[in-house]
């Protein structure tokens, strides 16, 4: 089941938020559970039973590990029920998301003939495999407890955060399942939450779904779109991706807030980093932490050479690429932030050589002061922002011979003209047509009127990723007046009315 | 500072009224929003269109379920974008019936049983239903479809509907967008290829064929006469004749498109005349064996088929022919009373796409 989908809006929720604060309220904690895991796998199967499966098996063998972890207090045991652990989790995602890609990499080295087994990747596998290995990990050092299964089972599926984050740590869920008995409804958080939901819901099908149309529309004819074009592409694809994914996690959000629990940010207004340290402190902040924790400290972080952390850095990314997808250009991307990480990581440390990095984390001093002034920072955002949408087409592409196409169409095609399917791509959008409508330009000059709605959007939305606060900031500072409540419920609408497209997160696959 | 008891009963009932605004303004609107769409139901899914509306009409596969149902006719015209070019006032003027148009463009036999089972719900005394039958895409899965149906306007399902009264797609192309820049359609004409004139040239279909065409060598093995005939015949069962057999009272004038000689080319290219050949002969077999059933055949028109000038692509001639064989259907000619006839007009197809001379015209220098 999507977010944005009727069914959700109109059916799933409001039954699953009456039904979970009339049994919590009534201090039926136990059962307020079980209502939302009910409601959980009602909101996973309906992608496919099949995958349901799939998922509770999962959930059933890590806490199955987890129990017999809890048994033993021998760490050689511990340690090896964590690895069985650890690889049956990485066999499962291995196996769906990756064997694909290993028997196409094995035909390729030995120039065999193993067919392909085109199978479907479960939605939400990358996610829901990383937490419990997150959790496994956590019990193995003694920072979590074994939970009742209960509070397991809603840990991994609970249905904001199921199929695209943000990937949840036990220390900061298990807690608030503690206090779901007795829980009231508390109108200022269903108001808040309400209002990230439709937020976050604006900003992917109004939004990424609009550049999602001439980014698609840009990929599909890559042999005739000019330099200019394929900048622009290259752009509207990193606000797409930006408002789809940010505006699926602000939703999570907004859900899980009205029924009383928090999830941690995932996006803090990425784009405005002024460097590549900065943008991965901002962008899809519970990946970095998960691989920060479970991956780079294990490795030795920065408490090693210089070096070895930059090696360290390298092997973040390299599975960062390899954990988006299953294909040498999600390797490539993430190589290309790796370098840059490491690149920035050096330079900001010698610059400031008194800094020592004390708290083990991949982060580096906060590179607001490492910039000095103003001038050079806004070149320091705009050069990490291009940067970012420059590997973005690596991410995008369907192969590195496809990106690379892509990124020479820049440096050798025409930068005068914009495509017209291109700008044709946003009078698409039924609402933009009536702004070239009513322009009044169409008959003076109807691919100027075109060319000026692509504009204008283009930087409107530019200005307000660059400028203004985040739509989880929003909820939390907004005055709850009846115009603003006016407006908000205005908005849902318009999003409710949008529906109909056929419209999917483009984070599901991974 | 530490919030008392009373700021938070007045937090909590302030944002009590901001959720109730909010639902209501959101309520209020969707009412409103579905409202426009159910009175002027431009899809025709609810009622008959509204007097003096200037309706678009443009999406078969929205608004063809709708028409069947709510429209008032005697006749429909059913098949693929072969059909899309009959006028009906031609049909009006010939034959005297009062039909409409539901074609869907590549349409498959499950496309076409579809609409027919909604034409016989909503008017199962319907006189005439033409049928334009494509042989090649008989052979399909029996329950494909050329494109995913919205389901919502095809079943009875009042929930689903909501895709259709909060839609907005709906709401500014079809209802609003009408109004403030009305273009109404002529349903005598509607869906219309948009060629012009000027398209039907060979100079325009040879280059693009030519674009796309590849000469095999060798040629495959010839396929089996018998190959496709096991698949018609199950299409034929489950799609066709269901309902030619329930509506003795309705006439089923079925007929075969005039394709251009580039469509045998591609046939001989692929070694499967004989197997297409036959393709005809098992469809008009099985419809022959009712009584309501009229065959026309128009696939061996040689002057028209012959001739390039009278095509935009391999298959789509000009609209003019549609008149043709409406006409056609009215005055009998080019239909083929018996099997005898039928095997008449397959042995002179098969004289054409075996005799004419395929290397002189491809090897024009397109």
């Amino acid at each position: 089941m999507l977010f944005n989908s009727y069914i959700f809006i109109f059916i799933f929720f409001p039954m699953c938020i009456t039904g979970f604060y009339a049994l919590a309220s009534r201090n039926l904690g136990t059962a307020a559970k079980i209502w939302v895991i009910g409601f959980s796998l009602w909101f996973y199967g309906f992608f496919s039973p099949s995958y349901l499966l799939i998922m509770i098996i999962s959930i059933g063998v890590n806490y199955v590990l987890i129990v017999l972890m809890d048994r033993f207090d021998e760490k050689a045991k511990r340690r090896g029920i964590l690895i069985t652990g650890v690889t049956l989790n990485l066999l499962l995602l291995g196996y769906f998301k990756y064997l694909d890609f290993t028997i196409g990499n094995i035909n390729t080295l030995f120039g065999s003939d193993i067919p392909m087994r085109n199978i479907l990747l479960p939605l939400g596998i990358s996610f829901f495999t990383f937490q419990q290995i997150g959790y496994l990990a956590d019990i193995y050092r003694g920072d979590e407890t074994k939970p009742a299964f209960i509070d397991y089972a809603l840990f991994v599926s609970f249905f904001p955060q199921l199929v695209a984050g943000p990937i949840v740590s036990g220390r900061e869920m298990m807690p608030q399942f503690e206090t779901i008995a007795g829980r009231k409804a508390d109108p200022e958080r269903i108001g808040r939450g309400l209002t990230l939901f439709v937020l976050g819901l604006a900003k992917k099908v109004l939004i990424a779904d609009a550049f999602g149309r001439a980014v698609d529309s840009g990929y599909s004819q890559i042999a005739v779109i000019g330099g200019l074009d394929s900048f622009l592409v290259m752009i509207w694809y990193t606000l797409q991706l930006y408002y789809d994914f940010s505006g699926y996690c602000d939703m999570a959000m907004g859900l899980a807030g009205m029924l009383g629990f928090d999830l941690p940010l995932n996006f803090d207004s990425p784009y405005k980093a002024d460097n590549i340290v900065d943008f991965w402190r901002r962008w899809h902040m519970t990946l970095t932490r998960f691989f920060t924790r479970y991956v780079y400290i294990p490795l030795g972080g920065s408490r090693v050479s210089e070096r070895r952390t930059i090696v360290n850095i390298l092997i973040v990314y390299f599975l960062s690429g390899l954990w988006h997808g299953a294909g040498w250009n999600f390797v490539l991307w993430g190589m290309l932030h790796g370098v840059a990480y490491a690149v920035v990581r050096t330079g900001v440390r010698h610059h400031y050589k008194n800094v020592t990095n004390r708290n083990n984390s991949v982060t580096v001093p906060d590179t607001g002061t490492a910039t000095p002034n103003r001038a050079l920072r806004i070149l320091s955002h705009i050069a990490t922002f291009v940067y970012v949408s420059f590997a973005w087409v690596f991410f995008r592409a369907a192969s590195i011979t496809e990106a690379a196409s892509l990124i020479r169409n820049m440096f050798t095609g025409t930068w005068r003209s914009v495509n017209y399917a291109l700008a044709e791509a946003f009078v698409q959008i039924d609402e933009l047509w009536y702004v070239v409508k009513f322009s009044g330009l169409p008959s003076v000059n109807f691919a100027l009127a075109h060319n000026l709605v692509m504009i204008v959007f283009t930087l409107a939305i530019l200005v307000m990723t660059f400028a203004a606060p985040n739509a989880y900031t929003v909820s939390k500072k907004i005055r709850p007046r009846a115009i603003t409540a006016v407006l908000i419920g205005a908005l849902g609408l318009w999003c409710v009315l949008s529906l109909s497209e056929v419209s999917t997160f483009l984070y599901f696959n991974f | 500072m530490v919030k008392t008891m009373d700021d938070n009963t007045k937090i909590n009932s302030t944002f009590k009224k901001y959720i109730m605004i909010l639902l209501a303004a959101g309520l209020i609107l969707a009412v409103i929003c579905a409202a426009m769409v159910v009175i002027v139901d431009p899809f025709f899914h609810y009622h008959a269109p509204l007097s003096g509306f200037p309706y678009e009409v443009d999406n078969q596969l929205s608004q063809n379920p709708g028409m069947a149902k709510h429209m008032d006719y005697d006749a429909v015209v059913l098949g693929s974008s072969m059909t899309v070019n009959f006028d009906t006032n031609v049909f009006k003027e010939e034959t005297g019936l009062d039909t409409i148009k539901l074609p869907y463009s590549g349409a498959y036999p499950r496309d076409i049983s579809n609409i027919m089972s909604i034409i016989f719900e909503a008017h199962p005394d319907v006189d005439t239903v033409f049928l334009g039958i494509d042989v090649i895409n008989y052979s399909s899965a029996v329950d494909e479809i050329k494109f995913p149906l919205p389901e919502y306007l095809y079943d009875k399902n009042p929930v689903n509907d909501i895709n259709y009264v909060l839609n907005k797609d709906v709401l500014l192309n079809y209802v609003i967008k009408p109004m403030v820049s009305p273009d109404p359609t002529d349903l005598s004409k509607v869906y219309a290829s948009w060629w012009t004139d000027e398209y039907y040239n060979i100079n325009y279909v040879m280059p693009n064929y030519m674009r796309e065409y590849e000469a095999l060598d060798p040629r495959p093995e010839e396929l089996p006469k018998e190959y496709f005939e096991e698949q018609i015949c199950v299409n034929m069962k489950e799609n066709i004749l269901p309902y030619v057999e329930a509506h003795p009272d309705t006439r089923f004038v079925v007929f075969y498109p005039p394709y251009s000689i580039l469509f045998w080319n591609d046939c001989r290219n692929q070694n499967k005349t004989e197997a297409t050949l036959y393709e005809y002969e098992v469809i008009s077999r099985m419809l022959l064996e009712y009584d309501n059933t009229e065959i026309f055949f128009f696939a061996d028109e040689e002057e028209i088929i012959t001739d390039l000038n009278n095509y935009a692509d391999y298959t789509h001639y000009h609209p003019r022919y549609n008149d043709y064989m409406t006409r056609c259907f009215a005055d009998g000619t080019d239909r083929a009373h018996d099997m005898d006839e039928v095997m008449a007009h397959i042995g002179h197809m098969r004289d054409i796409a075996t005799s004419f001379d395929y290397e002189e015209l491809l090897g024009r220098g397109w």
